[in-house]
């Protein structure tokens, strides 16, 4: 195992001095990742899948559980072991210009890992060797970041996280703010890496559909936990959380004659201050029962997929009808 | 290279391309270049005491006239531009690096310390500054250090606040989570990242000071808290004049032109580099 | 009968020591009742098309040529006045930010009354209406959601308060310009059907902007496909998503990740780059990025077109 994330619990404290509150982000989640896989994190926002990231990386304070890294604690305290893990360990920022620091050059912001950890290479060599790696030309060395287009600086993200041959790379919405034409760019390259380098990855995202494409196996996050997760075909055969269901017939369809069948949630999104008791998803459940209401549901499996559901769906379940 | 050379044309380009930046530019240009060939532009020594030259009226030996003592004034008033430009660059420069430290350890420490920061800064701030130039020439006598103590007071917790907020913003960014989470230690961040996005304001509001320091120094030696006699200075000069001004107006006239020129020039200047620079500072000021 | 036509419409910017050619010969019908969908990646004059039509062009922006006819009177020809008695009211729109149209430090209720400020209603009624339409878009208990501030509500809260407040005049035409795209999914479906009922309670037209195929595909009657400041085809939702003719459009649709339903390693891609429009381009605006592209593709194509389904491309024309 590369990575082992045990209990792993995230709070913050929100509120005025007199009245801080704490509000659980990230809440008991759990998982490991073997050498060479695609996991992928999905929920929606709130669901605390970037705290869950950063956590991993050591970038957030945690509050219970913890994450092994190469069979090393990740621990904020020890700045020395930390600096060594993110050797090993890179991350890709959501925004793809926003993540490169403005003013220094594509060559520059490629080289530094190298500079970072005093890794004595030909500089000049690594960035022609990176930048073609991704699938740019050597000219790009020169530009500034807000010279380059969004998948242009995606790919140089990309060569930032793979610079120093990571052994995990968490990736935090790679594909979002791009155009549909250049996010499969982006989901090739990241593919092909994947092969040639023997990649293992995070892949973070909110589009079930990308995910499909890229991640061996998937985690559906709701509220700060994973209700459900498994291999990422047989997720999306049949979703046995509600929720993951949902959120696959959420996603529209480019083919304006198919008669959609839709599940419709009954309310919003609840505030992480205000938690609903029992199961979490109950109030917007359309399959909700009187026990979810009161008694928590823990994770079991049901095929090949782990559920946190009292009454996970079966395959061909369809909605009850409004 | 070639690169900055074409910027800084470009610049120079627009700058001539608003009247007052133009303007601007000429009297500091101007201003600059007497302070620095001070010594080869006059014929006189600018401290010499001639007692059988007092009072003349400017003529061709004495483009300014003389003074009280004989002294010439055309002489003393670029000598006292060199003394109060390097007052304003010194003064600002040491400011400059005091406050960055201070604004980046406010915005990138922790709460509480910023919280302290911030307090002392504004009561720095709220104290007129007079009061503390006064407070400060007590306890050292006057001199030209004291006019610098008394700038740098004044201005630190101006540019450390500036230099925080930005720290601050900057701070939650993702290119700078992104140098974290390769590993990049405190100061890389700071000085790598942070920093060069955050200075440019900075540096244009301290441009922006120069006419304001300039005006204390002139200010502080008129009252005779700043540079001591013979040293000359604008603000010793126009003191100088002001006693006889019925009689002998040109002394006043040298001591307080040039005060007027070159914040005229140094305002126009700054103002015209923000708004080329930073479009947004123009509501700030 | 159309509400909005807009005829060979030309935008240009003067940028630094060059004009860049924003829009050319854009010419789209918005007809009455109607949703109309603007497919198109960035850079491809969604947003100059949405300011040209509510003349709000940056300074260094111009109209060169062409006619934006609203309910049979010229936009480009309007004044300042004029232009505001059109926006707002008989021009309305949504944006991807809903705090864009919500003044954080009113209340609901002091904005909604403003917009109402022309309407010639008693201040009790101008209240009526306000809570009427906050329950049209679903706020729940829109009485006392009156009395709160925007901050107080979640984001899709926000966009449905932001539309109340688009509808609230009833205009002839709402121009949403992503609206959905900073929501989540369950969210956007939601506001998407949200737009649909109001549509056709005001039987108004919706000129509805949106990079997300599916969105369009689900909301929209009519669908534009632009591309570097062009219109490359025009027609029914049903002709363009199932048998487009321009290669780009056929294209961009297979991209959809969502479009491949079965699990696929290599997803397919428009390489290369949009042209630079500072340039000055010969023929086809396509052609560099073009699959089958030709030597007749120097000459640009006329716009063919049969049973309302228009495009630029002589493979077509031909």
């Amino acid at each position: 195992m590369i990575l082992t994330v045990r209990d792993l619990e995230v709070t913050f404290r929100v509120g005025p001095w007199f009245y801080r509150r704490p509000i659980v982000a990230v809440s008991r989640v759990s998982f490991s990742l073997r050498a060479g896989e695609i996991y992928a994190i999905v929920g929606e926002s709130g669901s605390g899948k970037t705290t869950l990231a950063h956590a991993i990386n050591g970038l957030q304070k945690t509050s219970g559980g913890e994450v092994r890294f190469l069979n090393k604690k990740v621990d904020l305290v020890r700045t020395h072991t930390i600096k060594s893990l993110r050797r090993h360990m890179s991350m890709i920022f959501q925004d793809p210009v926003g993540s490169l620091s403005p003013r220094m050059r594509v060559g520059d912001l490629i080289a530094e890992p190298f500079i970072i950890h005093k890794i004595k290479r030909d500089l000049k060599e690594e960035v022609h060797r990176l930048l073609s790696l991704v699938g740019l030309s050597g000219d790009f060395a020169d530009r500034y970041p807000h010279q380059l287009s969004g998948g242009q600086a995606r790919r140089v993200g990309v060569a930032r996280a793979i610079a120093l041959d990571p052994q995990l790379v968490i990736a935090d919405e790679p594909t979002a703010g791009l155009d549909v034409s250049v996010q499969g760019e982006v989901l090739n390259l990241l593919n092909d890496l994947r092969e040639r380098l023997g990649l293992t990855m995070i892949f973070i995202s909110h589009n079930l559909h990308v995910v499909h494409h890229i991640a061996d196996r998937m985690a559906v996050m709701y509220l700060g936990r994973i209700v459900e997760t498994g291999r990422t075909e047989e997720i999306f055969r049949a979703p046995a959380h509600p929720y993951t269901a949902t959120l696959l017939s959420a996603t529209p369809n480019p083919d304006p004659d198919k008669v959609r069948k839709r599940i419709s949630l009954n309310s919003e999104v609840p505030s992480l201050l205000n938690r609903p008791k029992g199961c979490e998803f109950h109030p917007r459940c359309p399959w909700v029962q009187k026990r979810c209401s009161r008694e928590t549901p823990y994770h079991s499996n049901q095929g090949q997929i782990s559920v946190a559901c009292h009454t996970p769906l079966q395959p061909g379940t369809q909605p009850p009808s409004a | 290279m070639s690169e900055v050379v074409s910027k800084f044309l470009f610049t120079l380009r627009r700058i001539v391309a608003e009247p007052l930046g133009a303007i601007g530019l000429i009297l500091v240009i101007g201003m600059i270049f007497g302070a620095i060939f001070a010594d080869l532009l006059s014929a006189h020594e600018p401290i010499r005491i001639s007692p059988r030259d007092r009072f003349l009226e400017p003529s061709l030996v004495h483009f300014l006239g003389t003074d009280q003592l004989g002294r010439d004034l055309f002489s003393r008033v670029l000598h006292g531009g060199q003394i109060a430009l390097s007052v304003a660059l010194i003064a600002i420069a040491v400011s400059l690096i005091i406050g960055i430290i201070l604004g980046l350890i406010a915005g990138y420490g922790p709460r509480w310390l910023d919280n302290l920061m911030i307090l002392t800064f504004d009561a720095i701030k709220s104290y007129p500054t007079v009061m503390l130039a006064l407070a400060l020439v007590t306890l050292f006598g006057p001199s030209l250090t004291a006019v610098m103590i008394v700038v740098i007071l004044v201005n630190v917790p101006g540019y450390a606040r500036i230099i925080r907020t930005q720290t601050l913003a900057l701070k939650s960014s993702q290119f700078v989570a992104s140098a974290q989470s390769m590993g990049a230690s405190t100061t890389r961040v700071l000085c790598i990242h942070i920093l060069p996005n955050s200075i440019g304001p900075l540096l244009i509001l301290a441009s922006m000071d120069i006419p304001v320091v300039i005006a204390i120094e002139a200010g502080m030696s008129f009252l005779g808290l700043g540079v001591r006699p013979p040293t000359p200075s604008w603000g010793a000069i126009l003191n100088d004049g002001f006693t006889a001004i019925r009689d002998t107006p040109w002394i006043a006239i040298a001591g307080g032109v040039p005060i007027i020129l070159t914040t005229l020039g140094f305002t126009f200047l700054g103002e015209t580099l923000r708004d080329i620079f930073d479009p947004r500072l123009k509501t700030r000021v | 009968m159309n509400v909005l036509e807009i005829q060979n419409l030309n935008v240009t910017f003067a940028t630094e020591g060059s004009t860049l050619r924003a829009l050319k010969n854009v010419s789209i019908d918005i007809p009455k009742r109607c949703i109309v969908g603007v497919v198109g990646e960035s850079g491809c004059g969604k947003s100059t098309l949405i300011n040209s039509i509510l003349r709000l062009l940056p300074e260094n922006g111009k109209i060169d040529a062409g006619t934006i006819k609203f309910e049979g009177h010229d936009l480009t020809k309007f004044d300042l006045s004029q232009m505001k008695t059109v926006r707002g009211s008989r021009i309305s729109t949504v944006f991807q930010d809903p705090m864009s149209a919500l003044n954080p430090v009113l209340s609901i209720a002091d904005q909604m009354l403003h917009i109402q400020y022309r309407s010639k209603l008693r201040r009790k009624e101008k209240q009526e209406k306000s809570i009427e339409m906050l329950r049209r878009v679903r706020i729940p208990d829109p009485e006392s959601a009156l009395k709160r501030y925007p901050h107080e509500f979640s984001g899709g809260m926000k966009q449905r308060i932001s539309i109340a407040m688009a509808m609230m005049m009833e205009p002839a035409l709402l121009i949403a310009d992503e609206p959905t795209t900073a929501l989540d999914a369950t969210l956007e479906v939601a506001i998407i059907d949200l737009l649909k009922e109001l549509q056709s309670q005001i039987e108004c037209s919706i000129l509805f902007i949106s990079h997300h195929l599916g969105l369009i595909a689900e909301l929209c009657d009519q669908v534009i496909v632009m591309y570097a400041g062009e219109v490359l085809e025009r027609g029914t939702a049903h002709q363009i998503f199932h048998d487009p003719w321009h290669p780009y459009s056929a294209r961009l649709l297979e991209c959809d990740p969502a479009n491949q339903t079965s699990r696929t390693r290599q997803l397919p891609t428009i390489p290369g780059e949009i042209p630079d429009l500072k340039a000055i381009h010969k023929g086809c605006i396509f052609r560099s990025r073009c699959q089958y592209c030709e030597d007749i593709c120097t000459t640009v194509p006329e716009e063919f077109g049969i049973n309302g389904h228009f495009v630029r491309c002589h493979r077509k024309s031909q």
